[in-house]
């Protein structure tokens, strides 16, 4: 009966100490701090003032997918090609291609575009604000998009390969017809993931000057003097985001049940 | 423009003479993305295990809060939390300094994810191993601390060092805030040289921080594979 007992309150005691963390944080925040919470809702939920206003996010919005759309195709066109060419095991180019990896995935998106965009004028490459960013993006997410294909291929049960080459395909038809549809298969969920990172990646197009919709929202706060636009982006975000978080998590599910199967 | 060729490049884009005296500046710049990313890294490491710990609990509340809370992070850009947070919050007379609400935005957003890699660490760890750890006479609280979490730490040890990773690169964006952190010091030199050579030595400083880190992280993602 003790023992029970014991058990129980212990079950629970970390939940609850979490818990009490958690309320006495948020009551220092609202009443402790000095913050004004009647004015929270004319400054962040003031949508009256924004009435009329909405049109001036509709081509920011479409430039946002724009920027995603096609960061994440060059960066998917990068890591297939990459990952086929690792796949021939040529010496130099592997070693090529792993450190464009290692060098890709350890340089901060933030400093590749500030680099792109206010270096390479200097060289004379004066780039739009909005394709150094889809030019950064792509090569940055490249990196990630080459290690996922790779381990798709090497998904690929080897006796399948042994198979094709004994029915007289060559190496580029083993590649096209069997390995790929297959890899795919493997390849797209960790796909989404990269997808909602480049998604979340293009706000950072706002530093170079890319009328994208944080840059009008603070323009916005500007004019009508409250945080309301912020908040409104804030949301899109989320809604444009949300949908591919679902739908990257059902996917992941679901390639793990099969996986177990 | 004059015409360039490759032999330019070096005294372009590593112009050493741009470079003197002002070292100290982008060095104090380092130190500040150094404060930032290890006090981040320490907290959200700290809390991230907490968010796991009340996770497993399974209080349902508290679980429907917590995946809230996660997928608010997933899907929220970590400019539009600085800005909101740092621009936005003055107005409700909530002021926090530049460098306190970029630790404020980096901890809350990554904890989401250390919480989450926590979680599926120690759910990996076979039940058995808490049954007899219990049936040994150890408390809940100790079977968590001596039993649990050492395994769950070498577990998701590949997506921690993943996400420190990310953290140290995301106080990069930090530079919209009123900081002087290594991309915003190598900015105002390079702004006031007119010339990239300080842009050029910042990423070279990043690399140097963040490639053992990815070295590291590659390696230990490879034998985590190579054991499955």
């Amino acid at each position: 009966m003790m023992n029970t007992k014991k058990r129980g309150k212990n079950k629970y005691s970390t939940t609850i100490i979490s818990s009490v963390l958690l309320i006495l944080f948020f009551i220092y925040f609202l009443f402790f701090s000095n913050a004004d919470w009647s004015l929270f809702k004319e400054q962040f939920l003031n949508f009256e003032k924004m009435e009329g206003r909405y049109y001036i996010f509709i081509s920011p919005f479409f430039l946002v997918l724009k920027i995603s759309f096609f960061s994440c195709f060059f960066a998917s066109l990068i890591g297939l090609c990459f990952a086929v060419i690792r796949n021939y095991n040529f010496k130099i180019l592997d070693m090529l291609i792993t450190s464009y990896v290692v060098l890709f995935r350890s340089i901060p998106a933030m400093v590749l575009v500030v680099l792109v965009y206010f270096a390479l004028p200097f060289v004379g490459l004066n780039l739009p604000s909005t394709n150094s960013v889809i030019m950064s993006l792509s090569l940055l997410f490249g990196a990630y998009t080459t290690e996922i294909f790779r381990s798709g291929i090497n998904s690929v049960d080897k006796l399948q390969i042994e198979a094709s080459k004994s029915l007289g395909m060559n190496s580029l038809k083993t590649m096209r017809f069997i390995i790929l549809p297959q890899a795919m298969r493997v390849v797209i969920p960790p796909l989404t993931t990269v997808l909602i990172d480049v998604l979340k990646t293009t706000s950072i197009a706002y530093v170079v000057g890319v009328p994208e919709l944080i840059a009008r929202a603070r323009q916005m706060e500007g004019v009508i003097g409250s945080v309301t636009p912020l908040i409104f982006v804030s949301i899109l975000y989320f809604l444009i985001i949300l949908p591919v978080v679902i739908l990257s998590s059902r996917l992941e599910k679901r390639s793990r049940k099969w996986s177990k199967a | 423009m004059e015409e360039l060729s490759f032999s330019d490049l070096p005294r372009i884009f590593f112009n050493m003479d741009v470079m003197e005296g002002q070292w100290s500046l982008l060095l104090s710049g380092m130190w500040v993305t150094l404060e930032i990313a290890v006090i981040s890294i320490v907290l959200s490491t700290v809390l991230g295990l907490f968010v796991a710990l009340i996770r497993i609990g399974e209080d349902k509340l508290l679980n429907v809060l917590l995946i809230a809370y996660l997928e608010f992070c997933r899907a929220t850009p970590i400019v539009v939390a600085l800005i909101v947070v740092y621009f936005g919050l003055p107005f409700l007379n909530v002021t926090f300094s530049p460098f306190a609400s970029a630790v404020i935005v980096i901890v809350f957003v990554h904890a989401a994810y250390i919480g989450e890699a926590f979680r599926s660490g120690i759910l990996a760890i076979n039940n058995t191993q808490t049954e007899a750890a219990r049936s040994l006479g150890m408390t809940k609280f100790q079977t968590l601390r001596y039993v649990i979490i050492p395994q769950a730490f070498k577990l998701v040890l590949p997506t921690l060092a993943n996400q420190w990773t990310g953290i140290i690169k995301d106080t990069a964006i930090c530079t919209i805030l009123a900081i002087t952190e290594l991309l915003k010091a190598a900015q105002i030199i390079s702004t006031w040289k007119a010339n990239p050579t300080p842009l050029v030595m910042s990423t070279v400083m990043y690399l140097i921080i963040l490639l053992p880190l990815t070295l590291t992280t590659m390696k230990l993602e490879k034998r985590r594979g190579s054991k499955n």
